[in-house]
């Protein structure tokens, strides 16, 4: 090929159609909101011990059931506990778990997908029927049966939020191969002959994900908040260590005498939780800008 | 054109149907399987070196026909013979080998590359993948590339989504090429670009097919584009080889009714050529139930009784033509 | 002859987030009455915005920002939105590219074109009539059967049948078509061609037709605006057009349509790709692609000037181009 020598008559003028690039961060107010929220909830969850007023876990009968004052922010519980310590504290716990049960279904959910688009046949008709059954039970209903069954525990919560998460990436990511897996660069990639794994990994798997890490970044809220509903319930995170849903538990008996000890943790999955959803919102509208 | 007439390519009796769903109702009720005919029974060959067009309307099996070829479908019968080898039979490990001999230049200049992958690792991909050349020569062979199809260098970085449909189109050729194939496939290249475009990448094919000796099968419905760039030409009706002939030949003096139509179609360029009579009544039927006989007989001007009941054979006439007609011009 | 529009000054832009684009750039002409009247053009020339602003079918983000369309001496946009309905449908019809998209694909045809002739206070039996004489009219074959069709149950040209029996219906006086071949094979097109070529003798319609298509033009228009970068570059009547073109941007897309075998014709691509419309460039739009510019062509942009008898062209060098024959000579 390198004999052959083409006039440059034929080289074109590039003109890009879109050369104004407007700085990624300022199209989309709802990711620096989210932003900002996210990351205060990752300082608290990173350096719990330079917030915390107190120990979380210190139990001082002589301050107990006190209202919010500037010894204690957020006021005591029955057993006076520092709340506003305890509440900083659950934010480390309290995202790691968000985190890791996205995590897991995400990566899971994802192969599946993945494989169920690209391959079709029984291996598609196998997961869809699986996933069936499982779309058939509400999300929170199928997690509380399954740690019931195992038992109590965040290791079983982890366990119960996985078996049941995967089914909406494989269900997100398999449409989107299915559309993906008909354009003509994948026949090209084929009639290039590059290999299965090459074509799903290179070439399917980084147009379809992005939907994916949108849908993950929203579902970190849900698994937050399973997590403390469990918790809630007992079935989650065991005493003492705090947790946003075992501290609301704690209250719940206190609700009218003492509303601090059950408010303020809620206030604080009310932050965590729309600032994880705002984050996803702008990221999404990133992506779709981008795909332009 | 060619003057010693080497075959490369050889399709022999080719078809592939696509079954038509079927519901379970379909399935108790015992219904026969219904099928697509999209291609059926063709056989023609490729010399090496020339400029093949492909023409016909929707639906007549040409890109079907294109993508068999190159084994995106599994065909249902016949054999693809390049080189004295069965294309068909291939297993998968010697079929990706394989992959560099024959490559295709598709037609939606906005879906056929990887709106990830930036210019360059679009062609280094293909590149390293088949072993073209040593690995710190990549860049440059890329570079060739690049000016091969008249792409600036600078833009190598760049993603399919900074450019225009033509210029996505130059590096999807590029593409084509990076394996350095023999024959190259092109469905529709044009035809999803503007016309003062379409002209840039119709040279561009010319151009290369010239200077490289790249025997190119060029589908088109577009009977100009076919006129113009191709030196024989297959005409395509609902699945089936209707004439083969050298281009200048077939459209100067078509011998199948349809060619003959298919040609006179296109708007003529002239205000003061304007006619009221319509050249062909009708719409092309369903390839589920293709019509007895003759599939072109009920829209056929000169159809008579035999082209009801008999199916037309493609039969050789002087200087390389063939025709599938009982009663060519 | 009689005006039945005529269009002044017609400024269409899309006013985005952080751009706006100039699609329409004062842009004037006329249609007379009984004429087909061509705006033809590549893709992002204006050419669509411009009929679709004659019927102020314009949508958010976009806006007509100056002009004066009149129709029959009322001008369209001084016209309330509610006024304006009178003329949509009934008196200014049009007809899309894609016929799948612009039927309604849950209604029958026969309710389709009923709709159509609400306004016309029909008895029932008298519209099944006319409905069924709209079909056949526009050749397509069992009317009465084919009346309780649904518009998948079509095929491509029938469903531009379909379109064009549905526009019809109110008997307008100017319609607007978009594309209406585009989209078709070329036997399909063909019929097309001639069958709106014919119901425009037969109902005495004006036409303003859009297409990217020279052969189209050839075939259906009596004069033609050539559009490029939301303006029109040169307008003649077509013969004059097709034979003594005289804007480069015509000659350009002349040569660049095969309609022979490369020893007769050679193709002579325009190089380049059109402009940006959000950013046009300060001279002739057609500047950076042309091979007659020169200095002055970079700053100073030529004006519309009348070159022949109703032949217009925005050039500076028209002298140069006197030899330039066109894809027919005279």
């Amino acid at each position: 090929m390198s004999k052959i020598n083409i006039d440059a008559k034929n080289t074109i003028d590039i003109s890009l159609s879109n050369n104004k690039k407007t700085p990624l961060l300022k199209r989309s107010m709802s990711i620096n909101v989210g932003a900002v929220m996210v990351s205060i909830m990752l300082v608290f969850a990173i350096f719990p011990n330079l917030i915390a007023t107190h120990n979380p876990t210190d139990i001082d009968f002589g301050a107990m059931l006190q209202a919010p004052s500037s010894e204690h922010y957020f006021g005591t519980d029955n057993y006076g506990r520092d709340i506003f310590s305890r509440v900083v504290y659950s934010t480390r716990i309290d995202l790691t778990i968000g985190v890791i049960a996205t995590i897991v279904p995400l990566i899971v959910g994802t192969i599946l997908g993945l494989l169920a688009g690209y391959y079709g046949r029984w291996i598609d008709t196998i997961l869809m029927r699986t996933l069936d059954v499982f779309m058939a039970f509400p999300f929170m209903v199928l997690v509380i049966a399954i740690v019931a069954v195992l038992g109590p525990g965040i290791n079983n919560v982890y366990i119960a939020i996985w078996l049941v998460g995967w089914k909406y990436y494989a269900r997100l990511v398999r449409s989107k191969v299915l559309v993906i897996k008909n354009s003509e660069y994948i026949q090209a990639a084929k009639v290039l002959g590059y290999s299965d794994a090459r074509i799903i990994l290179r070439h399917i798997l980084p147009n379809a994900i992005s939907s994916a890490i949108v849908f993950a970044a929203s579902d970190v809220v849900m698994c937050m908040l399973a997590a403390a509903s469990l918790s809630f319930l007992g079935l989650g995170v065991q005493p003492p260590t705090p947790e946003w849903g075992s501290i609301i538990a704690d209250g719940r008996a206190y609700i009218s005498t003492a509303w601090w000890i059950t408010a303020f943790p809620g206030l604080f999955l009310v932050i965590a939780g729309t600032g994880f959803s705002l984050f996803g919102d702008g990221l999404s509208d990133l992506i779709r800008t981008k795909g332009r | 054109m060619v003057d010693n007439k080497k075959i490369i390519l050889e399709v022999n009796n080719l078809s592939k149907f696509f079954p038509v769903k079927r519901s379970v109702i379909d399935m108790i009720t015992k219904k026969p399987v219904l099928n697509v005919k999209a291609v059926d029974n063709v056989s023609f060959k490729v010399y090496q070196g020339e400029n093949l067009g492909l023409v016909g309307e929707s639906g007549c099996g040409k890109s079907t026909l294109a993508r068999t070829i190159i084994r995106l479908y599994e065909p249902t019968a016949g054999t693809i013979t390049f080189k004295n080898k069965d294309f068909t039979t291939l297993e998968a490990n010697e079929l990706r080998k394989s992959r560099t001999d024959i490559q295709m230049i598709f037609q939606d200049p906005y879906s056929s590359l990887n709106p990830r992958m930036s210019v360059y690792e679009t062609l280094a991909e293909a590149i390293k993948y088949h072993k073209i050349c040593e690995k710190d020569k990549i860049p440059s062979k890329v570079n060739e590339l690049m000016d091969v199809v008249g792409i600036p260098r600078y833009a190598a970085n760049r993603f399919p989504g900074e450019f225009s449909g033509g210029q996505r189109q130059r590096i999807g050729i590029a593409r084509a090429l990076a394996v350095e194939p023999e024959i190259i496939l092109a469905d529709e290249p044009v035809s999803a670009l503007d016309v003062s475009i379409q002209a840039q990448i119709i040279n561009l094919i010319n151009e290369l097919s010239e200077k490289l000796g790249l025997t190119v099968l060029f589908i088109a419905h577009d009977l100009g584009v076919i006129r113009y760039i191709t030196d024989r030409v297959i005409v395509m009706y609902l699945g089936k080889i209707v004439e083969i002939g050298n281009t200048k030949d077939l459209f100067t003096h078509p011998k199948h009714p349809y060619s003959t139509i298919l040609t006179n179609a296109a708007p003529e360029l002239d205000p003061r050529l304007r006619s009221k009579e319509i050249l062909i009544e009708g719409e092309i039927p369903s390839p589920i139930n293709v019509p007895t006989g003759c599939r072109f007989h009920p829209r056929c001007p000169i159809a008579f009784e035999r082209c009801k009941i008999e199916e037309p054979i493609l039969t050789e006439y002087e200087n390389d033509r063939m025709v599938a007609c009982h009663k060519p011009y | 002859m009689k005006k039945i529009l005529e269009i002044n000054g017609l400024v269409t832009s899309f006013i985005l987030k952080d751009e706006t684009i100039q699609a329409v750039q004062d842009v004037s002409f006329y249609v007379n009455q009984g004429e087909t009247f061509g705006l033809v053009g590549e893709s992002g020339c204006g050419k669509s915005a411009t009929c679709r602003s004659v019927l102020r079918l314009i949508r958010d983000p976009g806006k007509i920002l100056n002009g004066e369309i009149i129709y029959k001496g009322i001008d369209l946009l001084k016209l309330t939105d509610e006024e304006m309905v009178n003329y949509r449908g009934s008196e200014i019809a049009m007809i899309f590219q894609e016929p799948m998209t612009a039927l309604n694909p849950v209604l029958t045809i026969r309710k389709q074109i009923y709709e159509a002739l609400k306004r016309q206070k029909l008895s029932k039996n008298d519209m099944e009539i006319k409905a069924i004489n709209l079909l056949k009219k526009v050749g397509i074959s069992s009317p009465e059967q084919r009346l309780d069709n649904y518009p998948h149950q079509f095929s491509g040209g029938m469903r531009q049948r379909a379109m064009i029996a549905i526009s019809l219906a109110s008997e307008p006086a100017l319609l607007v078509a978009d594309e209406p071949t585009t989209a078709l094979d070329v036997t399909i097109q063909d019929q097309i061609i001639k069958l709106i070529n014919n119901l425009k003798i037969e109902m005495g319609m004006s036409i303003i037709l859009v297409t990217h298509d020279l052969g189209v033009v050839a075939q259906m228009c009596d004069r033609v605006a050539v559009m490029y970068a939301g303006k029109i570059m040169e307008s003649a009547d077509t013969l004059t057009l097709f034979s003594t073109p005289r804007h480069p941007y015509t000659i350009g897309l002349m040569n660049s349509i095969p309609h022979t075998d490369k020893e007769h014709g050679k193709l002579i691509p325009i190089e380049g790709n059109p402009p940006n419309l959000s950013n046009p460039p300060i001279g002739c739009p057609f500047e950076p692609r042309c091979r007659y510019s020169e200095e002055i062509c970079k700053t100073k942009e030529a004006e519309l000037i009348e070159i022949g008898e109703g032949h217009k062209s925005r050039c500076h060098f028209i002298d140069k181009l006197i030899d330039v024959k066109g894809i027919i000579e005279k």
